[in-house]
């Protein structure tokens, strides 16, 4: 009995051995042998194949080993792993697996591009790398926008700013958050001076005879400066590019700089060295012609330009490409005679809305019927083109809780509530009521209002214009008028010649009844800083409505 | 005794001015140049600008290094009538962890003294909470570090009759290489006066970066009948800038500060070579040889021929400074009966002059052989080792996707495996470009001039890129 059970489990032993040696014989002959991975022992690896076999293979020295197409150590790979193998002989030359569960996944906001915007155009804003590569990204209402780590609409973008992208996927156009570039985009001025010292060991340049330009001319700093500059910005002097290792055989020469305020200090974003004589004109650039690199102005001047010449637009440096005919602005040529080459062009245009994000306007108007979160607006005004353009009509409009309603007359902010439920809109038909309908300014974004100033009667519009220029200093009070701004390099909108006609010194802009709006909200005078950019409609010196930009 | 007063002369000797490393002084937004120290003071819920004098000595010892500031400040404004005196110890412990290459530093304050003087009143430091902690990832070619910062201080106000607390949040982030470093510091901080009438609650956000980089610049010679035409010049600048932005019960607003120190010059060697002049690659030949990175005959470089891989190993390990570990193993006492080294490989002997380097690279997992036992040191590289090389060196290999995506290059299908990940981040980096057919050409052969430009976009990489990144485009944005 002993024998015969010995003789089975010895005949069951071997059957199991055919079998296991047939199917070793055929990955042995195919080459190939796909299962899950069990271990490596010293210089083998214990695979069980998918039906359920189990090999013990050796590899060869140089056996190639990798885990989702990236090369391994043989300790990467874990039990339970499927594995490709293929075979030298009856040795290991090759083993794969696959370990990735997402592929091409990145971090959420892990791949980023930094560059400066080139145009915008509703949801599609084109920028300009490092690289001086161009490259086209898109918005979606999902994306985060910050400057100065603050939560902003996207409408506070402009042509010139500084951008970094965060996108979500290594393949997606859409942006998922965009960081803006804070004031130190700015330029704050543009300043004139004669060479003296050129450090190429620290980029530094000492100046005397500096003027800076302001309200139309040049002014006299009255001292000599010492001013770090940009390094890696090129210099250039009637067209021609200077290699910075030749800016000292230019002592003595008239630079014209952009200046910007670097943590604290002036700094030199750009400069352009003066090749012959200036000529300045304040006028509109008629027309571009991007071929011959001219620009016509109105007074029929031709004027050259190349891709040293500054361009400031918004207060931005931007890409001469974004120069536009229709623009008014201030052109600096150098030159002799007709031939004459643009080296600093700095525009003056502002608008209400910074792109065609925006949806903003400015309205006053009859307060012909107030409901409990609507408004109709009668016979109204519409700030159009820097104009009130009136509108023998009535439109609808929107406030809710955010709304900020400001009395005029008793100059007191009223809550959605009051403005409902008070007099500010009656029924002008009815002989027994005295009292009539209030006017009000009306800032909003599409329907939306999102501040109203109200007042019982209706401002003249005919005495009103809108101005444009830097605060020079912080707004103070003074005990007779309240608190008031100085404004310098203001410019004014003339209808007549449809065009930004430049002051020549500057205002005192009073504040008393102004509507303040910033980042499309109002604000108070403390939020109006020293070289903020205005944008503003003013009776005389009181400013009625004042954009912050 | 003996030991003790041993280790008393070596606590002494390693007390050292911090001017080499760019860190932010305390944690307070102040900055500083080589004589003067400038911050902003929120106490009485007014700004108000203090300048003085300043000094920062650094002890170590072991794995914990303690640093002490010391402060003697007036304000700035003469009608204001403020004194801040301040001396403060902060103790940072390192706990390193040598297999993944990363350190822990616990960072907490030891010692604290403060006292604020402004008109009348008196504010006194009477208790200082501080806790810092970060990780440093040291990467062959750089250290990158971050860390998290939680604190609070408790002023007495004119002896008992209101208090003054200051919570502090916020956290730093930071890299160290040999052609630079930068620190910068964004802390929140959170004031509660508790003072009588002039009460207030209001908060201020400093954010503070030191940075140094090492540039080169060039200088002719002004005279016409030299040996030479002129050469390059390694500058070290160093900077600090800071900006508060605060909102307190009276005002609020923006003030930036900046201070910047002398820079220091050393001149390089000038190279002759006379088969670069005109090169494309003229410049960036010229710049790595004053680096002695490069190595050449006294009048050719040969620059359109291939470069060896140990000639790119080692001009990488010397253009990053990576200290070789054989010079730090002949520094440290070599114990009785050690086994004497083996070569790594066959092909490059232990007594080679440039084995060191290969060592060193093949430790920091740069380079590899190319087979168990062999370097290949004569042997060519292709365009995608060098920048596998490059981008290891950094140790941003990990920053690539998930795999299972393509590169944008034209050639993607030509990239090996091991490569994608290297030249996506290079691409990322702005390290390298494809040309006008938007080719990466990963298998084709590197010359010398190609090493040269490759090597050249990597040190400003370390230089230009890293401080944009860690300073500007944090603090500015």
């Amino acid at each position: 009995m002993k024998k015969i059970s010995i003789i089975l489990l010895a005949a069951l032993l071997f059957m199991n051995f055919s079998i296991a040696n047939a199917q070793g014989t055929n990955i042995y002959k195919e080459g190939v042998l796909e299962g899950y991975f069990i271990e490596a022992i010293d210089n083998k690896i214990k695979v069980e194949e998918y039906s359920g076999t189990i090999y013990t293979i050796p590899m060869i020295k140089n056996v190639v080993l990798e885990i989702d197409g990236r090369p391994v150590k043989i300790t990467d790979f874990k039990k339970g792993m499927e594995v490709y193998i293929t075979l030298q002989g009856r040795n290991i030359k090759y083993m794969d697996a696959y370990s990735v569960d997402n592929p091409a996944y990145i971090q959420p906001g892990e791949k980023v591009r930094i560059g400066t915007v080139l145009g915008i155009d509703r949801d599609q804003i084109e920028i300009k790398l490092p690289t001086g590569k161009r490259e086209v990204y898109f918005t979606s209402p999902a994306t985060v926008v910050t400057k100065n780590k603050e939560n902003i609409n996207l409408k506070e973008l402009y042509v010139g700013d500084r951008v970094k992208f965060y996108f979500d996927d290594i393949d997606t156009s859409y942006i998922s958050r965009v960081n803006i570039q804070g004031d130190s985009i700015l330029i704050k001025d543009i300043y004139r001076g004669q060479l003296t010292v050129t450090d190429s060991l620290q980029d530094i340049i000492a100046l005397e005879k500096v003027d800076v330009f302001r309200n139309g001319k040049w002014t006299s700093l009255g001292k000599s400066i010492k001013v770090p500059y940009n390094g890696n910005l090129p210099i250039y002097i009637g067209g021609q590019k200077i290699d910075i290792k030749n800016l000292k055989h230019y002592k003595g020469k008239t630079v014209y700089m952009a200046m910007k305020d670097y943590f604290g200090k002036e700094k030199v974003e750009r400069m352009v060295v003066k090749a012959q004589y200036e000529n300045n004109f304040s006028e509109k650039i008629r027309e571009i012609n991007w071929f011959s690199s001219q620009m016509e102005l109105g007074n029929n001047r031709n004027i050259n330009f190349h891709d040293g010449t500054i361009v400031v637009k918004n207060n931005r440096l931007v890409d001469v490409y974004n120069l536009n005919s229709g623009s008014d602005g201030l052109i600096i040529a150098d030159g002799r005679g007709s031939d004459l080459t643009a080296d600093l062009v700095y525009i003056y245009n502002e608008n209400i809305n910074n792109t065609n994000i925006g949806q903003d306007q400015l309205y006053v108007g009859r307060l012909n019927t107030i409901l409990e979160d609507i408004l109709y607006l009668k016979d109204f005004f519409l700030l159009d083109k820097n104009n009130w353009e009136s509108f023998n009509d009535e439109k609808e409009f929107f406030y809710d809780d955010d709304t900020f309603i400001y009395d005029l007359e008793n100059n007191k902010e009223v809550s959605p509530k009051e403005f409902f439920s008070r007099d500010y809109s009656v029924d002008e038909n009815n002989r027994r009521n005295r009292t009539r309908d209030w006017y009000g300014y009306l800032y909003t974004e599409g329907d939306r209002i999102s501040a109203a100033f109200i007042k019982r009667s209706m401002d003249s519009l005919l005495n009103q214009r809108t101005t444009i220029g830097i605060v020079e200093s912080s707004p103070v009070e003074d005990n007779n008028m309240g608190w008031f701004l100085k404004l310098k390099n203001s410019k004014d909108w003339s209808t007549i010649n449809e065009q930004w006609m430049e002051k020549n010194s500057t205002l005192n802009i009073y504040l008393r009844e102004a509507m303040i709006i910033k980042n499309g909200q109002r604000v108070t005078v403390n939020d109006i800083k020293s070289g903020d950019s205005l944008y503003m409609v003013r009776d005389d010196n009181m400013a009625k409505v004042i954009i912050v930009k | 005794m003996k030991t003790k007063i041993i280790l008393t002369l070596l606590i002494i000797c390693l007390l050292i001015p911090t001017t080499s490393i760019a860190t932010p002084l305390e944690f307070v937004g102040g900055v500083q140049n080589e004589h003067q120290y400038e911050e902003i003071v929120f106490i009485t819920g007014q700004p108000i600008k203090f300048v003085g004098s300043y000094s920062a000595s650094e002890k170590v010892k072991n794995e914990e290094e303690s640093v002490t500031y010391k402060f003697k400040l007036q304000s700035e404004d003469p009608k204001v009538l403020g004194k801040l005196d301040r001396t403060v110890t902060y103790v940072t412990s390192l706990s390193k962890h040598a297999g993944v290459g990363q350190t822990i530093g616990q960072t907490s304050v030891s010692k604290y003294k403060e006292t604020i003087k402004i008109g009348s009143d008196t504010y006194n430091l009477t208790d200082y909470q501080f806790s810092k902690s970060d990780i440093i990832d040291q990467r062959p070619a750089s250290d990158f570090y971050s860390g998290n910062i939680k604190g609070r201080k408790y002023y007495d106000y004119n002896k008992s009759q209101g208090n003054v607390i200051i919570d502090i949040t916020g956290g730093n982030v930071g890299y160290e290489n040999f052609w630079g470093s930068t620190e910068t510091q964004i802390i929140d901080h959170i004031i509660t006066a508790d003072i009588g009438q002039n009460s207030f609650q209001g908060s201020y956000t400093h954010q503070v970066s030191d940075s140094m980089t090492k540039s080169l610049r060039y200088s002719e010679n002004d005279a016409s009948f030299s040996s030479f035409h002129g050469g390059h010049i390694r500058v070290t600048e160093k900077n600090v800038v800071s900006k508060y932005d605060y909102r307190l019960s009276k005002s609020h607003g923006s003030i930036s500060l900046s201070q910047d120190m002398v820079p220091r010059l050393e001149r390089l060697i000038v190279p002759k070579f006379r088969d670069v002049n005109g090169h494309w690659a003229e410049e960036d030949i010229k710049k790595l040889y004053s680096l002695d990175v490069f190595e050449g005959g006294n009048t050719t470089f040969s620059p359109d021929t291939p470069i060896t891989r140990l000639d790119f190993t080692k001009a990488i390990m010397k253009a990053s400074d990576i200290r070789t570990s054989m010079e730090e193993t002949k520094k440290t006492r070599r114990r009785r009966n050690q086994p004497e080294e083996v070569s790594y490989f066959k092909d490059i002997a232990i007594s080679n002059e440039d084995y060191k380097y290969v060592k060193s690279a093949v430790d920091s997992n740069i380079i590899a052989g190319i087979s168990k036992d062999l370097f290949g040191p004569k042997k060519s590289l292709k365009r995608s080792e060098a920048i596998v090389i490059l981008v290891r060196a950094l140790g941003f290999e990990t920053r690539a996707p998930n795999p299972g995506y393509m590169t944008s290059f034209s050639d993607d299908k030509d990239i090996p495996n091991w490569a994608k990940d290297s030249i996506y981040v290079a691409k990322e980096l702005n390290l390298l470009e494809g040309d006008k057919a938007n080719r990466i050409n990963p298998n084709g052969i590197l010359t010398r001039a190609e090493a040269s430009d490759l090597i050249v976009r990597f040190l400003e990489f370390l230089e230009k890129d890293l401080q944009r990144d860690y300073r500007d485009n944090i603090i500015e944005f």
